[in-house]
C-alpha cells in the first residue's frame, strides 16, 4: 500500500534527522564561541587599525 | 604526522578572513587558480594551494581588517601547549577535539599573532560532520 500509517511510519516521520548543514552549523557555533572567547581576552586596539588606514587613504588631489 | 581527510595534508595553513566567504573562495579560485578542498557551510573554505593549502573564513565583527592568523599542525598538541604555557604566552583557547578529528589550541604570539597549533587525533571523513568535499 503506497499510503501507508504504519508505526514505523509515523516515527520516521517524527523523528527530526541532523543534516548536513545542521552538522557544519554546530561546527560554526563551536569555533565561533572559541574565537569569541579569544577576542574577549584579547580585544582588538584602535591604534592597530592606523597603519592600515595611513595605506588606504587616498593622497590628496 | 597522523592523516586526517577532514584537514590539509601541508603543516602550515595560512587562515584568511572575508566578509563572504563562498564569493572570496569563487573569487581566489578563478583569479589565483586555487580549487576547492572543502567546503563548510558557507562560514569556512579549504582551498588547495599547490601542495599547501589555506583557508577561508568568515570575518567576524570587531576582527580588523584583513584579519589572518596561521594554523601549524603538530603531532602533540598537549606538549605544545605546556610549552607555551611555559613560555608565558596569552592562550586564547586551550586545547579541545573537534568533530572534525582535529585537537587544537590558539596562542598569541610575542607581536600578537595568532596561532593555532592542530593535532590531527583521527582520520575523519568531512561528509560526517557535515563538510563538503571538493578536491580532497
Amino acid at each position: 500500500m503506497w499510503c501507508d500509517n504504519s508505526d514505523v511510519s509515523l516515527a520516521e516521520q517524527s523523528t527530526p534527522i541532523p543534516s548536513k548543514l545542521t552538522a557544519a552549523e554546530a561546527i560554526r557555533s563551536m569555533l565561533d564561541e572559541r574565537d569569541r572567547l579569544g577576542y574577549e581576552a584579547n580585544p582588538q586596539q584602535a591604534e592597530e587599525f592606523r597603519p592600515w588606514e595611513d595605506v588606504a587613504a587616498w593622497p590628496d588631489d | 604526522m597522523r592523516h586526517n581527510r577532514s584537514m590539509p595534508r601541508a603543516t602550515i595553513i595560512p587562515q584568511l578572513a572575508y566578509p563572504d566567504v563562498t564569493a572570496a573562495a569563487d573569487w581566489l579560485c578563478t583569479t589565483f587558480g586555487f580549487t576547492v578542498r572543502l567546503r563548510i557551510a558557507n562560514h569556512r573554505a579549504q582551498l588547495n594551494v599547490g601542495d599547501g593549502a589555506i583557508v577561508v573564513m568568515e570575518q567576524r565583527p570587531g576582527q580588523r581588517p584583513f584579519a589572518h592568523s596561521l594554523m601549524i599542525r603538530v603531532e602533540d598538541a598537549n606538549a605544545h601547549h605546556a610549552r607555551s604555557v611555559q613560555a608565558g604566552l596569552r592562550i586564547l583557547s586551550p586545547p579541545t577535539d573537534y568533530p572534525y578529528g582535529e585537537r587544537q589550541y590558539t596562542v598569541e604570539d610575542f607581536a600578537g599573532h595568532s596561532w593555532t597549533f592542530s593535532q590531527s587525533i583521527a582520520d575523519v571523513d568531512p561528509l560526517d560532520w557535515g563538510g563538503e568535499p571538493g578536491e580532497l
